[in-house]
């Protein structure tokens, strides 16, 4: 060939290989020098870890600086998405074939007590482990007393199962198959047994498994798995991974809480061989005082799916905490925090490589509340000793209670019990359904003191007693003459005490709650007076504290009663069935004009019908007897009681009740102070509340005062009122009666007011009256013993009193790895340096704290005003005295009692009926 | 005959080798083995290039570097032999060349799925890296011999079944890169002996068309390809790797990242987060360029394509300067194998090309690889010692 053609080629061939040259070097500068960043992005993803610091809550302080809540830091293990679900074993083959070892690796699992696999080998050997084991001598495997004889019969039938196996394969051993390598699928195991137990089939495992097979056999192996098995623990933690895959395919999935400080430094000594594995810590929550203000605190739980769809992009974390109730609700904002990050370096298999950086978590603010936590315990410990006395006594009911106590020149909260209570702590752990739902059916989960409304019996008598005066219908000394009873018309209402008491005027008539005055005067006084003096004392409305959950109670009235009742006829009555009938058809109707016609038609039969019902519909005179002396539809909660008590102590004045103080941050700024906020002032003349006064005064004297026996050497001055209030069942039958007592000390100079309510606790003055005097001794023990405002200040002044939540010290990764220590080199751990979760960082909170009690669940439902009254009937004075006319507006109204749902010991004071008061 | 050495290219070559055993240094040493010798992540931070470089793991430098002196032994034999004396022996090559292919399916073990290697003591052999210039220098004799007489496409076929022989024994190995270096040197030979080069370059693009067509078909509609599903998804998984991130698709995407993150001037020795994280799978062997584009950067990368343009230009001059034919087609041959592996290689690293497992030539960890290659540069060598016709 030509030497000139050669050349001419050659061009080629240099252009070619060029060209080659050229196109590497066009995409290199272009990954390299334009998609750079893109490609960082990228590496980062890859070796960047960001674990989550959580932020230790704000605690809660009672107004003395002791701790009711706080913190407590407990460690736990996570683990990294390392994509190991479903990670291979490698199995090396040296005498049998794939399938066997397959069964082999099976059979690792019988050995470790699966029951499963036996299930597993009947079927792939078509025999019976109970006919092997009657082959064997062991006619009932079932049997406990044979349960290792048994276990190894069950062993010995896997082995000649797998032994049987082995034989089909024995042309692939022929075929010189020496050395195989199989993967077999790992379903789950303690990895180490498996090891030795597949050994005993010729088949050695690669000394490589699966970390959450390893990480699991050692939590198992230090028990802290609780009542989870092995097998579970791991399928459960599979199956987070395998959902997080989709959504949160970064975030480690937690495998134990709680775990113990030897336990995990064993981790970290073993970090290597566990890539992926994560100790942390994390704060929950504590209660150094256990079932101590449980209702007002609420608790804390892993937010709800719906509350982390609402709240995310605050910064909330998949299983982060949230205030489910009481004050840790109200104030999630501000108790949270701020959580915290660790940048970690990882390895390929997510070994942590170094730190990169760290950002503190901000620790939530402190709350101080207004609560005495010695008069809280003595309060508690009051309810549940009087509900224990009234049960004793054999007032088997008696199961729950209410007790406030409130300064009456703050409004402030002191104190606020309801019986029966639990502890928060419960929900820390995380609470399983069934005791989720004897939780919620013990009814201790209800807050009484707010969340729960009773008939105020003679503890209303006051308002009826301020609306006589300001409307002038008798004198303060004006007496009358009390024959125990009042006829009103052909009806006579009973005095609760036979014989009467004599020459009564207002004052005695509160000493003694003598009934017939105020029936007397009551009605003179009329029910639209007597209803709005109870508005006016703040009763049948919400007082606006800061708790979730707070109910309204009612003061009857008129115009609620008509259209209470005019609902209720339309519903239920026989006589509005055409109007039923036509308000479907105008539903239906679908020309304008047609409904417009129906309306019409439906407009006049409905008040054809009223004008049949006028006196089911109307007030009547006998309600305004039964409502003088707190009866009939009047409900409330017991903190309203207690601020109408205030009220009348303080010369009027209502305060919006408050529970919390102040709200400081960690570093003990005051972020937020709660002075008292006047609600209302109390349109009721100075001087005739000072005659209401001095009733209440006389009825904690002797020797007829109706509380006198209550306030038996009492060293200090009160004032207080008994009430019971009878309660019905649905039938109309007496079901016992609840017991009130409201009261306020000292007389002279009222400092606070006491309120109790004790369902069925039978008499105010008998079991009420005592809890309230018990509240009242403990509190003039610590106002006169030890003054405790020297550790307010404190609280105050060392910001490091509230949060102290210190971080415990993770160890470290050793840097020196046990290997290298077999060279003799020394194992250093580094400096141990505690995560300190305070930063000088201020947060400033300065908008307050969001009060949204409407929106939290766990309420008890608002009875529907027409439940009420459905009991109108039965809902009066004693059976013997019914009016005449009564019998004529039973029918239609007593069949509808039927269609009330059950009475649930729970919801006391909204669904049961209220009967009639005694003093 | 010293005067008469090509320099320029035993230069090249020196610098080439030099570089790759600092990347085969950095590219074997990870975080896991850092660490159990009691260093830390921070300490590697802070240190000067001088201290990383004597940080790194020797174990595989020092293997490469025996490796290096073996084959610069066989280039001096190689370059001793006057190579037309070589054509004596053709015909013993080629059948030494089948019988060692076939001892591989027969006595050959077992690693990621395919048999290559033969074990001879500690020794591990890959005998089709020396079937490749085995069949340069077969393939040049034939092709010599038919000087002229290859005309058209009955007288090429003869060559065809020629190389396929041995091509098909290494197809069933399964190795597809070293069977697809068969082909470039083939068709690069082809190109040079043939009388009517265009002839070739259209049966090559024919060819070539013809696979995609046939892979087309089979993704489209399913037909027949000699290949089993998951083999042809590690073949085209290169086009869009994402859709299998953490199967077929994860060597491309981390190679991709570890060469794209590293801008310009690279992330520095050691400090490749993909490779010492080991985040890079195969680090030190095929996919090696990805850690020297990491921790180099652009200019690193482009300073070895320059040294290889060098490299590649030396060749082409000699196989131009070549006395005869044969030489011709002997440093053809040798060029296209050199160039085709570092297309294949570095395509492969930036998601170009598919997988296929072959190293970049003196730069990849690995014995039967460098001697071959420093074998085919004493080939070059010899043959420009020996361009002039009259010498002797």
């Amino acid at each position: 060939m030509k030497k000139k053609i050669i050349e001419f080629k050659m061009k080629f061939v240099l252009g070619g290989v060029f060209l080659v040259l050229l196109v590497l070097i066009a995409r290199i500068s272009f990954m390299q020098l334009v998609q750079t960043e893109q490609f960082r992005t990228l590496a980062r993803n890859n070796y960047i870890r960001i674990v989550p610091i959580f932020a230790p809550r704000g605690e809660i302080f009672d107004r003395n600086g002791e701790k009711i809540v706080t913190n407590r830091p407990i460690y736990t293990v996570s683990i990294n998405d390392l994509n190991f679900e479903g990670t291979t074993y490698r199995l090396y083959l040296n005498r049998v074939g794939a399938d066997t070892v397959q069964m082999a690796d099976t059979l690792s699992w019988v050995l470790a007590g699966d029951d499963e696999t036996v299930a597993y080998f009947e079927q792939v050997s078509g025999n019976k482990v109970a006919d092997f084991a009657r082959e064997n001598g062991i006619d009932d495997i079932t049997k406990e007393k044979d349960k290792e004889k048994v276990y190894t019969i069950k062993k010995k039938f896997i082995e000649e199962a797998i032994k049987e196996r082995a034989k089909e394969q024995k042309s692939l051993l022929e075929q010189g198959e020496k050395l195989e390598m199989a993967v077999v699928y790992n379903p789950s195991t303690a990895a180490e047994l498996r090891r030795q137990n597949l050994a005993q089939f010729g088949v050695t495992m690669e000394k490589k498994t699966d970390t959450l097979s390893r990480l699991v056999a050692m939590l198992a192996q230090a028990n802290i798995l609780k009542d989870q098995s092995v097998y579970q623990k791991e399928a459960e933690v599979r199956a987070q991974i395998r959902e997080n895959r989709v959504n949160r395919p970064y975030e480690p999935v937690m495998v134990a809480e709680d775990v113990p400080f030897n336990v995990v430094v064993a981790l970290r000594e073993k970090q290597m061989e566990l890539p992926g594995v994560i100790v942390d810590v994390q704060p929950v929550r504590e209660y150094p005082h256990g079932e101590l203000l449980t209702h007002v605190l609420g608790y804390v739980q892993s937010i709800k799916k719906e509350q982390y769809e609402q709240h995310k992009d605050e910064g909330y974390l998949i299983n982060d905490l949230y205030g489910q109730n009481g004050l840790e609700y109200v104030y999630e904002k501000q108790l949270r925090g701020e959580h915290g990050a660790r940048q970690m370096e990882v390895d390929a298999r997510g070994r942590p490589v170094r730190d990169l950086g760290l950002k503190p978590a901000v620790p939530g603010d402190d709350l101080v509340l207004t609560v005495d936590l010695d008069l809280q315990k003595a309060t508690e410990q009051a309810l549940a000793e009087g509900t224990a006395r009234a049960r004793k006594a054999g007032f088997g009911l008696s199961r729950a209670g209410a007790a406030i106590v409130m300064d009456v020149r703050t409004g402030a909260i002191l104190a606020m019990a309801s019986y029966p209570s639990y502890n928060p702590g419960i929900f820390t752990g995380g609470l399983s359904a069934a005791q989720w739902q004897d939780l919620q059916q013990s009814g201790a989960l209800l807050n009484r003191a707010i969340s729960a409304t009773y008939a105020p019996g003679s503890t209303f008598k006051m308002v009826t007693a301020a609306a006589i005066l300001q409307n002038h219908i008798a004198d303060p000394t004006y007496k009358i003459a009390d024959p125990g009873y009042y006829k009103l018309g052909q009806g006579i209402f009973k005095d609760w005490k036979p014989g009467g008491h004599g020459l009564v005027d207002l004052r005695k008539a509160l000493e003694q709650s003598c009934d017939t005055y105020f029936y007397q005067f009551g009605r003179a006084a009329g029910v639209n007076n007597i209803a709005r003096a109870a508005k006016e004392f703040g009763l049948g409305g919400k007082t606006g504290i800061n708790l979730p959950g707070e109910m309204s109670g009612r003061v009857p009235t008129p115009e609620w009663k008509y259209e209470m009742v005019k609902n209720m006829l339309i519903n239920y009555n026989g006589d509005f069935s055409r109007v039923r009938e036509l308000d479907k058809m105008i539903d239906a109707a679908k020309d304008e004009s047609r409904k417009q016609e129906l309306t019409q038609e439906r407009d006049k039969e409905l008040e054809k019908q009223l004008k049949k019902h006028e006196w089911d519909l109307n007030w009547q005179q006998f309600e305004t007897v039964n409502m003088a002396i707190g009866q009939g539809d009047n409900t409330y909660t017991p903190l309203q009681l207690v601020s109408y008590v205030a009220a009348i102590a303080n010369g009027g004045t209502l305060y919006t009740p408050f529970v919390v103080e102040r709200v400081i941050s960690p570093q003990g700024k005051v972020i937020q102070e709660n002075s008292p906020k006047v609600r209302h002032k109390v349109d009721v003349d100075p001087k005739n509340l000072e005659i209401i006064r001095e009733g209440m005064h006389m009825v904690t004297l002797p020797p007829t005062g109706t509380a006198s026996g209550v306030f038996n050497g009492f060293n200090h001055s009160a004032a207080a009122k008994t009430g019971t209030a009878e309660v019905l069942d649905a039938h109309g039958n007496k079901k016992g009666n609840h017991a009130l007592f409201v009261s306020f000390t000292p007389y002279e100079k009222p400092e606070i007011a006491v309120v109790v309510v004790l369902e069925y606790g039978n008499s105010g003055s008998g079991y009420a009256g005592p809890i309230a005097r018990q509240i009242m001794d403990a509190y003039y023990a610590e106002k006169d013993g030890v003054k405790k405002n020297d550790r307010q200040i404190q609280s105050l002044d060392q910001p490091a009193g509230p949060g102290t939540y210190t971080d415990p010290v993770i160890p470290d990764y050793p840097s020196v790895w046990p290997e290298a220590n077999k060279q003799g080199k020394k194992t250093t751990m580094p400096d141990n340096e505690k995560l300190r979760y305070y930063s000088n960082q201020h947060r400033a909170i300065t908008q307050p704290a969001s009060q949204s009690p409407a929106k939290v669940g766990r309420v008890p439902p608002t009875p529907p005003a027409g439940q009420g009254g459905q009991q109108l009937p039965i809902n009066k004075p004693p059976a013997e005295q019914q009016q005449p006319q009564q019998p004529t507006q039973q029918p239609p109204l007593q069949g509808n009692g039927q269609n009330q749902p059950p009475q649930t010991p729970e919801q006391p004071g909204t669904t049961e009926l209220q009967g009639g008061a005694r003093g | 005959m010293i005067k008469n050495m090509d320099f320029t290219l035993i230069g090249v070559t020196a610098i080439i080798i030099i570089y790759s055993l600092i990347v085969i240094g950095s590219a074997s040493t990870d975080y896991g083995w850092w660490m159990r010798l009691g260093l830390d992540m921070n300490k590697l931070q802070e240190a000067s290039v001088f201290q990383r470089l004597l940080w790194m793991k020797k174990e595989f430098v020092y293997k490469q570097l025996i490796w290096v002196l073996i084959g610069t032994c066989a280039a001096m034999a190689v370059v001793y032999i006057p190579y037309e004396d070589w054509r004596k022996y053709t015909k013993h090559l080629y059948v030494i060349n089948i019988l060692m292919l076939g001892a591989v399916l027969v006595l050959g073990h077992t690693a990621m799925g395919a048999q290559r290697w033969i074990n001879i003591g500690p020794f591990v052999f890959q005998p089709s890296e020396f079937s490749k210039l085995i069949i340069i220098i077969v393939l040049a004799d034939f092709l010599a011999n038919k000087e002229g007489k290859l005309r058209n496409l009955k007288d090429l076929l003869p060559c065809f079944i020629y190389v396929g022989i041995p091509m098909i024994l290494i197809l069933l190995q399964p190795d597809l890169g070293t069977s697809l270096v068969f082909t470039a040197i083939l068709f690069g030979m082809l190109f040079i002996a043939s009388s009517r080069p265009l002839l070739v370059t259209g049966l090559f693009s024919g060819g070539l068309a013809a696979v995609i067509g046939l892979v087309w078909s089979h993704l489209r509609f399913g037909t027949w390809i000699p290949l089993h599903d998951y083999q042809l998804k590690r073949l085209i998984i290169f086009l869009d790797p994402w859709s299998d991130i953490q199967g077929a698709g994860y060597h491309v995407i981390q190679s991709q990242i570890a060469i794209g993150s590293s801008g310009l001037w690279g992330k520095g020795l050691l400090r490749g987060t993909q490779s010492f994280l080991e985040f890079l799978p195969i680090r030190h062997t095929d996919f090696i360029f990805s850690v020297l584009a990491e921790e180099f950067g652009f200019l690193g990368a482009f300073l070895l394509l320059c040294l290889f343009a060098v490299f590649l230009y030396r060749g082409v001059r000699i196989a131009a300067e070549s006395k005869d034919l044969y030489g011709t087609l002997l440093a053809v041959g040798i060029i296209s194998m050199f160039a085709f592996q570092i297309l294949v290689n570095i395509g492969m690293t930036i998601a170009i090309m598919p997988v296929t497992g072959l190293p970049l030539p003196l730069f990849s960890y690995g014995g039967s690889s460098m001697m071959t290659n420093l074998a085919a540069i004493g080939a070059l060598l010899n043959i420009y010692l020996r361009r002039q016709k009259n010498i002797f």
